[in-house]
């Protein structure tokens, strides 16, 4: 991978140059300011970045804003962007995975630690360029995603990528004063309307879905990631919960009113279901994944538990 | 095993080049510390980069103490300067603290 440090200190640069050396197979570019990365990226045409690492706390354009600069140009959309930082409070964590970081490394940081994130980054660099291949938009021939699939959403306020979501659950169970919920919400016979749906139609009603739960909980301190089969993963700050089953009629009337072009079984419109809140609190940094998947557990068997009610209501030979 | 090798004598020598920028720290955060009056922004500002510098990369060089001194004087200093231009008795402590830890560094 070429990567690209931007960091104002010397020392930093010095050692993430060491560690990329030391971990063979990879360049890395080290600039100190924002500007001067702009600076080398428009000079280096010809050197594809595929991985930043940037320090937030610095002279002029701070790491966050580059980072939201750097998804907002169009040149970088899925490049991974790990955010090498001593600001470890929420507020500057929320705004860095807002702004599209996927990754958040804390300084001091041991070595193998940022060896360790580096490698992911590249793993991630790969599966994302693997699907930036099957989005061009010039040959019309985008492939139809798996259902299962984790559909990347673009330029929805607060909605990640999953990967970052799930790097940036652990950093805040870390703080042991810190509380928040982990919920999801499913979009109900998402199977059923997979099928039927061309893959143009199926990532719209993705992204259109994702929208409409964004802007309904505008109001709320959030970040949600898509994590496939129709279900999307959110955290919420603890002190300002929203009331669930009014979310989801809340959600449910945006979706009516986009009007979402999608074929659905019996016409039906298109409706999503809540799962249960899962507090994050208590969760030790080693199970941090085990509130996200009790939270997509909780809202598949609720959206499956609707679907069999619904069918015993009204049985398949009766809708026609 | 070579790759580790590589990288710890990378460290030695970054560390070395570390302690060279600490004694030019040690200036500033001294200047900080003796003045008893408002410091001005400049001084403030480069007090806190000193700081934050140090904070951010002595551990991974193998000096935790003064990394965490560094971290908890500029929590501190952030704190005094969101609505003073001096620095509080506790600041002032914390920076000493930081003082000693970087004078037997350099000793």
């Amino acid at each position: 991978m070429n990567i690209l440090a931007v960091d104002d200190d010397p020392i930093i640069l010095e050692l993430i140059d060491e560690v990329v050396r030391s971990m063979k197979d990879h360049q890395v570019h080290t600039v100190d300011s924002a500007a001067a990365a702009v600076e080398f990226l428009t000079e280096n045409p010809d050197i594809p970045i595929d991985c930043f690492l940037l320090d937030i706390k610095m002279p002029g354009m701070d790491g966050i804003e580059f980072c939201r600069a750097l998804r907002g140009c169009g040149a970088f959309p899925l490049t991974p962007i790990v955010m090498l930082t001593a600001m470890s409070d929420k507020s500057h964590i929320d705004a860095a995975f807002a702004a599209g970081a996927n990754d958040y490394v804390f300084k001091p940081f041991e070595v193998y630690e940022l060896q360790n994130r580096i490698k992911l980054a590249e793993q991630r660099a790969s599966i994302m360029a693997a699907q930036m291949s099957d989005m061009d938009p010039d040959t019309d021939k985008a492939r139809k995603p798996g259902l299962l699939e984790q559909i990347q959403i673009f330029d929805v306020d607060s909605v990640i990528d999953y990967f970052a979501l799930e790097n940036y659950v652990p950093l805040l169970s870390k703080r042991a004063s810190f509380g928040a919920v982990a919920v999801g919400f499913h979009i109900r016979q998402v199977a059923q309307i997979h099928n039927r749906c061309d893959s143009m139609q199926f990532r719209g009603l993705i992204e259109d879905v994702a929208e409409a739960i964004s802007d309904t909980l505008r109001g709320f301190t959030f970040l949600m990631a898509y994590a496939g089969n129709g279900t999307f993963l959110a955290v919420i700050e603890e002190d300002q919960v929203p009331l669930l089953p009014q979310l989801v009629d809340d959600v449910n009337i945006r979706i009516q009113r986009m009007g979402m072009p999608v074929p659905t079984p019996a016409n039906l419109p298109v409706r999503i279901c809540a799962g249960q809140m899962v507090r994050l609190l208590g969760y030790r940094s080693s199970n941090f994944l085990t509130a996200l998947n009790t939270a997509r557990e909780s809202v598949e068997q609720t959206a499956a538990e609707l679907e069999r009610g619904f069918d015993d209501l009204w049985p398949l030979s009766a809708r026609a | 095993m070579s790759g580790e090798a590589d990288i710890s004598g990378a460290l030695d020598r970054i560390k070395g080049r570390f302690l060279a920028t600490l004694s030019d720290q040690l200036v500033t955060m001294e200047q900080a510390h003796s003045s008893h009056a408002q410091l001005d922004a400049t001084l403030r500002e480069d007090a806190l980069q000193a700081l934050h510098r140090i904070s951010g990369s002595a551990a991974t060089l193998g000096m935790p103490k003064i990394g965490s001194a560094a971290r908890r004087c500029e929590d501190l200093l952030i704190e005094d300067f969101a609505t003073s231009t001096k620095m509080s008795p506790g600041s002032r402590a914390a920076l000493a603290e930081v003082l000693a830890e970087a004078k037997s560094l350099l000793s």
